[in-house]
């Protein structure tokens, strides 16, 4: 898969354009797709997949933006019922972009309630645990504090 | 942003909640297909499992920060609880919201609500999923509050001078430009007006293009506190009220008690009424409106500042004798007026903007120049007196004596004050049977009441004196 290059230039020119590339991917395939049926959503999700992944490849070093687009390639995958693929992808965003606490957050709970719902109890435990380990802290917002406390009753099942 | 609940029971339920729902589906298309795409899952995988209802907000309100990108929104709504499991999903998808700082609460039956867990659905961009245990059943009041980017205000003034400029009306308005990619229906909207540390520390690093990094989340979180403190705070019984007729409120208890923290000074504004603010409108709302204002209209002249221009000025105290006072004034443009007919003609006297006016503060509102009062220095004479020489025959000493006639003219059918600034520099020392006032070191005034139509002359001699006939 693709990989981050923090030697790359984090110019103004890149965050802009690297920021673009996902708002239009966002707004003109993945969002749609949402609401479209049978090989149209299939289509649009492709597309959508594809400068997801191009926006990796080509901006690695805007952290932000591609962490959203791994966990949005997750998405695609896990509305694809690709539960494999869908985890490695959220999974992906955790370790290459480890500084994006919020996506990160997302991208973990997203793979371990996929994983959960597939049965694959043992297989979410373990993001459920990474959760509980990293964002268990007092100072942590509402919202996170929801999380880790739904995670710590998915472990204690 | 948009949020559709799903409960488990039977299939069936008001019909006015059905017809908010597609209200505000229309509203929200995109996120509608979202809502309807859940609609279509959950029918087909979970029988016993339906939309039940997507209601509108009930109340919102906007907490706008001033001095940074920051909004606080806090909105309520009414929605039916079903005994057990309840889903309800938030989208901020297309909104410039912060999901890190959403809060769910419940207003009523809080013993009996509890959010369990928060999820976030794969089949939709930017939405997350409460599920909510409730061992009640029937209708419970929400609150959702968050933090977004993307509203912004600015407050402006007219001020209204009466024929004989002694009096004004002074009316202040907020605009309020929504750029968050959101509506907020029959909004009440509140100013933070100032300065707060802590925020500016947060829209510091907002604007960081790591924006969602480490330092990002850690400020969240204090952002996140703030929050809580703010509505902790504005839950409490409400001390300012309404200021007389004015049709601002004034809500001091956060600010007193932000005040004793430490945190900064800042002043809480309540926009009097609701007012639907929409995405990519700008608004204006009137906010309060003074009457018969005292107002002094002040000349000024200063060669060294404004060349031969004499400049224009409203001169009034935020103070409750002067019909204000009761809160102070946020940084604004202002535009002057000033009736000049009997029958109440306007005419447009000037522009300019005012900094933050704190209560019982004196201001000035710098209008430009005026040709109607006329100001016109000439040097009578000059003399260089007192030469002294140093052994090589160079002048190291000697005093120069000026002597300046002012010709001043009030073409304007009111009486005015004209304030005429003169700077000198060195040893010097002025002679003038007009009356003036020393100012500083290096400056003197001249204030001079001028009758309509009036015209007068005065002169003064200054003596300087430079080198070793300088005696200080």
């Amino acid at each position: 898969m693709l990989g981050c290059n923090s030697r790359q230039q984090d110019t103004p020119e890149r965050v802009r354009t690297a920021k673009e590339l996902f708002d239009s991917t966002t707004k003109e395939f993945h969002a749609p797709s949402a609401a479209a049926n049978g090989t149209e959503r299939l289509r649009l999700q492709n597309e959508a997949a594809s400068r997801y992944a191009d926006l990796v490849k080509r901006f690695p070093e805007q952290s932000n933006v591609c962490a959203q687009a791994l966990r949005s390639l997750g998405n695609i995958r896990a509305s694809q019922t690709n539960i494999d693929a869908a985890v490695k992808e959220f999974a992906a965003g955790g370790d290459r972009y480890p500084t994006q606490e919020w996506e990160v957050l997302q991208a973990w709970k997203g793979a371990a309630d996929l994983l959960w719902d597939a049965g694959r109890r043992d297989e979410a435990k373990k993001f459920y645990t990474q959760i509980v380990t990293r964002f268990d802290r007092a100072d942590e917002s509402a919202i996170v504090k929801t999380v880790v406390r739904g995670s710590r009753a998915k472990l204690a099942e | 942003m948009n949020m559709a609940m799903k409960v488990s029971g039977k299939v069936g339920e008001s019909v006015s909640g059905t017809r908010r729902s597609l209200t505000h589906r229309l509203t929200h298309s995109l996120t509608y297909f979202a809502a309807l795409a859940v609609m279509l899952l959950t029918t087909t995988t979970h029988a016993r499992i339906n939309v039940v209802t997507l209601p509108d907000r009930d109340t919102v309100q906007l907490t706008i920060y001033n001095s940074v990108d920051l909004t606080l929104v806090k909105e309520t709504r009414h929605l039916t609880f079903r005994k057990g499991m309840n889903k309800l999903e938030f989208s901020w998808a297309n909104t410039l919201i912060d999901p890190t700082s959403v809060e769910f609460k419940a207003r009523t039956h809080a013993d009996a609500v509890e959010v369990l867990d928060v999820s976030f659905p794969p089949r939709v961009a930017n939405t997350l999923e409460w599920r909510i245990n409730s061992e009640f059943a029937g209708d419970v009041v929400v609150e959702i509050q968050y933090f977004t980017s993307g509203i912004s205000w600015s407050a402006d003034y007219v001020a209204e001078a009466a024929r004989d400029e002694k009096l004004m009306n002074f009316a202040g308005a907020v605009r309020v430009n929504n750029n968050s990619g959101e509506d907020y229906e029959n909004a009440q909207v509140r100013l933070v007006v100032g300065v707060i540390r802590l925020v500016e520390e947060i829209a510091q690093l907002a604007r960081r293009d790591e924006a969602k990094d480490k330092a990002m989340t850690d400020v969240l979180k204090s952002k996140s506190e703030l929050g809580k403190k703010m509505y902790t705070r504005s839950r409490g019984a409400r001390a300012g009220g309404a200021v007389g007729g004015l049709g601002m409120e004034f809500d001091g208890i956060g600010a007193r008690q932000i005040v004793k923290e430490g945190l900064s000074e800042y002043f809480l504004y309540t926009v009097e009424g609701r007012d639907t603010i929409a995405n990519r409108w700008s608004k204006r709302l009137p906010s309060f409106r003074a009457e018969k204002v005292p107002v002094t209209s002040y000349y000024k002249f200063e060669k060294e500042r404004w060349g031969d221009n004499v400049m224009r000025y409203y001169r009034f105290t935020n103070s409750t004798p002067s019909q204000l006072g009761n809160e102070p004034l946020p940084d604004g443009a202002v535009k002057a007026f000033r009736i000049v007919s009997d029958d109440q003609l306007y005419s447009f006297v000037g522009s300019t903007s005012v900094k933050y006016i704190p209560v019982n503060e004196f201001v000035e509102m710098e209008l430009g120049s005026d040709r109607e009062v006329m100001v016109k220095p000439t040097l009578m004479d000059w003399q260089k007196t007192d030469l002294q020489f140093d052994q090589q025959g160079d002048v190291k000493g000697w005093t120069v004596k000026d002597t300046w006639q002012f010709e001043v003219q009030n073409s304007k059918d009111i009486p005015v004050v004209l304030d005429i600034r003169r700077n000198f520099a060195g040893d010097w020392s002025l002679t003038t049977a007009a009356k003036y006032e020393k100012v500083d070191a290096t400056k003197v005034k001249f204030v001079m009441p001028l009758a309509a139509r009036e015209k007068l002359t005065f002169t003064y001699e200054v003596i300087t004196r430079h080198g070793t006939s300088a005696t200080k």
